[in-house]
């Protein structure tokens, strides 16, 4: 191996500008803030302006800005305010998880079911809006959830057509147009529309590379096809649900455009804050410092998720025939 | 068959691209019976025994099991257990989990179910080994543990695909020995698939020749052997010479130019038939034998096989493989001989022009 040693140099030299380099400087961000040098303008002898420093040093030029070391950020980040947006985000990633997972497994199973014709062409249907723009996607379905778009529109044109329909959404307390965007709901819908397929196709490729022959070893051996799914299929394809919870939940935690649209900056995240600390706030000190937060929370996560599979994927051994 | 514990009658298997992978099979197998499904691959001995198993549903037939039609039954229903040509363990489980899965389905008692695992693991001569894992095993040691993991369930039929296929020839011997055993200890019915003929002829009380989704034979595998009832059958079991002859009238047969008298009647007269010589019953005596009107033959080829000599006599246009004790030198002019009873006469079938041009081309 070790003639090889060479062809390592791209792949290192990629991976410390656009790994390791960035990182660098959004922690070197996150441990620092910018302080402005406390000065007094006086007017010289000679006329001209200068400014003295709190030491009592004088300067001809304006003291600018200087960057120090200082926690303040950290204190700052721990501040309820921040806290809570965290939770918040946390808390409706894992709801868009667990709901992608109720919703993907089962499909993926489908799929990879035998006598199911052609799961390619399905697959590739479910994977199809995903060759469309995000935020096409995402758009098209405030077009179809807002207050006067497609679905509203569709629901009072049954109102008129059926009086009893209406008098029933009435009696059920429901009013002429129905508010489904702008709240957590209508996030959680975005973001499992656009991240299902992250969670289907792991479970899917796992399902699918189970040898058939087990389940008929299985069956033989009096496993009906519920306990044959439970002591074959289920721990079999944990190592697939576990890489599409971690595909779906990661990307959940960091968003900021989903939250955006669909949320209609009413159900601010996480990423939102962080998003606007290098936009509108232009303090990248302190969006570092969240950054930091976001990456040690997602760490410990994923560490929480290997143990797992560690613990349930059977053990690997490479076998020398 | 009285008390047959699995009847199977007239089973049909059409595959979908129309394929005809069982032509109507008719067996019945008894109990502390073993019986071999051999034959070529695509003979259709795996879809038959798939059938039995209940991972194939036949498009036509019944399979009676003491006595009721099983074919609606799912696998899991039937109690009949079966070794996978690839074992088909399950990597995620330690070898006496593997053996301990039917047990465990039926909830019966872990205790229990643990003594009769190491009685299982002892029977297969795997003592010991309850917490390996399965990738760490060998070939052998994973055939072992599969047939442990049907055993367990106490089947009254146990179904084998192919099971010594992945095994190196010394442990493939064992392995037949071993299983003989079981089965003869065990008391359950084998249903053996395979493709080895010696493996057929050492393990069988019955054997089932099969070709092209047929039963071209079922018989003790001495009647297999000495009374093969087609030129396909005797070219598949053991080493055979098949000639092209004629019937000339009841109990004489010309081939290789002479005649011969023979025991089979019933055939007409001069009606064109096949010919199948065992190596071990032609005889060579030499060529200043006073036997007259048999054919003439030289020596081509002589081998050394440890108990007899292999050798290869060119007579007229063929060349027949002679097995026999006593060596003669390359070159060496003889007398060809054949018992009455050592003649094998068959009608014509099918697959007789394949099988008489690939004896002839022996000659070439």
């Amino acid at each position: 191996m070790k003639k090889n040693r060479a062809l390592i140099v791209p792949f290192a030299l990629w991976a410390f500008i656009f790994i390791v380099v960035p990182l660098l400087m959004i922690v070197w961000y996150g441990v620092t803030v910018e302080e402005s040098i406390p000065y007094t303008e006086v007017v010289l002898d000679d006329g001209s302006t200068a400014f003295e420093l709190e030491d009592g040093t004088i300067a001809t030029t304006r003291p600018q800005k200087r960057t120090v070391v200082s926690l303040a950020n950290f204190k700052r980040m721990l501040e309820p305010t921040y806290l809570k947006l965290l939770l918040r985000s946390l808390k409706i990633a894992v709801i868009t998880t667990l709901i992608c997972l109720l919703l993907g497994y089962p499909v993926a199973l489908i799929l990879t079911g035998r006598d199911f014709k052609r799961p390619a062409l399905w697959l590739m249907l479910l994977i199809l809006p995903m060759w469309m723009n995000f935020l096409l996607r995402t758009y098209s379905w405030m077009s179809i959830l807002e207050n006067s778009g497609v679905l509203n529109s569709w629901i009072s044109a049954l109102r008129d057509r059926f009086p009893a329909f209406d008098a029933w959404l009435t009696g059920m307390g429901v009013g002429k147009k129905i508010i489904f965007l702008y709240n957590e709901k209508a996030v959680i819908l975005g973001m499992v529309y656009n991240y299902l397929s992250f969670m289907i196709m792991p479970i899917y490729t796992v399902i699918e590379k189970i040898d058939h022959s087990l389940l008929e070893a299985a069956a033989d051996l009096g496993a009906s096809p519920r306990k044959s799914f439970l002591r074959v299929t289920l721990p079999y394809s944990i190592p697939g649900v576990l890489e599409g919870i971690t595909m779906v939940f990661v990307p959940a935690v960091t968003t900021f455009v989903i939250s955006q649209l669909m949320g209609g900056g009413k159900v601010p995240l996480i990423g939102d804050i962080i998003q606007n600390q290098f936009g509108k706030s232009s303090d990248w000190h302190f969006g570092s410092t969240l950054s930091l937060l976001v990456m040690v929370v997602v760490l410990a996560f994923m560490g929480g998720l290997n143990r797992i599979d560690k613990e349930e994927e059977p053990q690997k051994e490479v076998r020398i025939l | 068959m009285e008390n047959a514990i699995l009847s199977i009658r007239d089973v049909r298997v059409v595959f979908e691209d129309g394929f005809t992978a069982l032509g109507g099979v008719s067996i019945d197998i008894g109990k502390n019976e073993f019986v071999t499904l051999l034959g070529p691959s695509g003979c259709g001995k795996t879809t038959l025994l798939r059938c039995i198993g209940g991972f194939e549903t036949p498009t036509g037939g019944e399979i009676l099991y003491k006595g009721q039609n099983i074919i609606p039954l799912p696998p899991y229903k039937r109690a009949i257990n079966t070794v996978f040509q690839r074992y088909a363990l399950f990597p995620h489980l330690n070898v006496a989990q593997n053996v301990a899965f039917g047990p465990d389905l039926r909830g019966e008692d872990k205790k229990k179910t643990a003594q009769e695992v190491s009685r299982m693991l002892e029977l297969v001569g795997l003592a010991g080994f309850e917490k390996r894992r399965i990738a760490s095993l060998s070939g052998g040691q994973q055939q072992r543990v599969a047939i442990a993991r049907a055993l367990i369930n106490r089947p009254d039929v146990l179904l084998l695909d192919e099971p010594l296929g992945a095994l190196d020839l010394k442990l493939r011997r064992e392995m037949q020995l071993e299983l003989k055993r079981i089965q003869r200890e065990s008391g359950i019915t084998f249903v053996f698939v395979t493709h080895d003929q010696e493996e057929a002829l050492t393990m069988s009380d019955r054997i089932a020749v099969m070709r092209a989704g047929h039963i071209l034979q079922l018989g003790t595998p001495e009647d297999i052997y000495n009374e093969p009832q087609n030129a396909f059958v005797a070219d598949f079991i053991g080493d055979s010479d098949i000639l092209p002859g004629v019937m000339v009238r009841d109990r004489l047969v010309r081939f290789l130019g002479c005649e011969f008298p023979c025991v089979d009647s019933g055939f007409g007269e001069n009606a064109d038939v096949d010919i199948v010589l065992r190596p071990e019953d032609v005889k060579l005596k030499p060529i200043d034998d006073p036997t007259q009107g048999v054919p003439e033959g030289v020596v081509e080829s002589l081998l050394f096989k440890g108990v007899h000599y292999e050798m290869k006599v060119r007579a007229g246009e063929s060349v027949l493989l002679v097995h026999s004790t006593h060596a003669r030198p390359v070159g060496t002019r003889v007398k060809l001989t054949v018992a009455p009873e050592d003649i094998q006469v068959m009608h014509k079938s099918d697959c007789s022009p394949d099988i008489l041009k690939r004896h002839a081309d022996r000659a070439k």
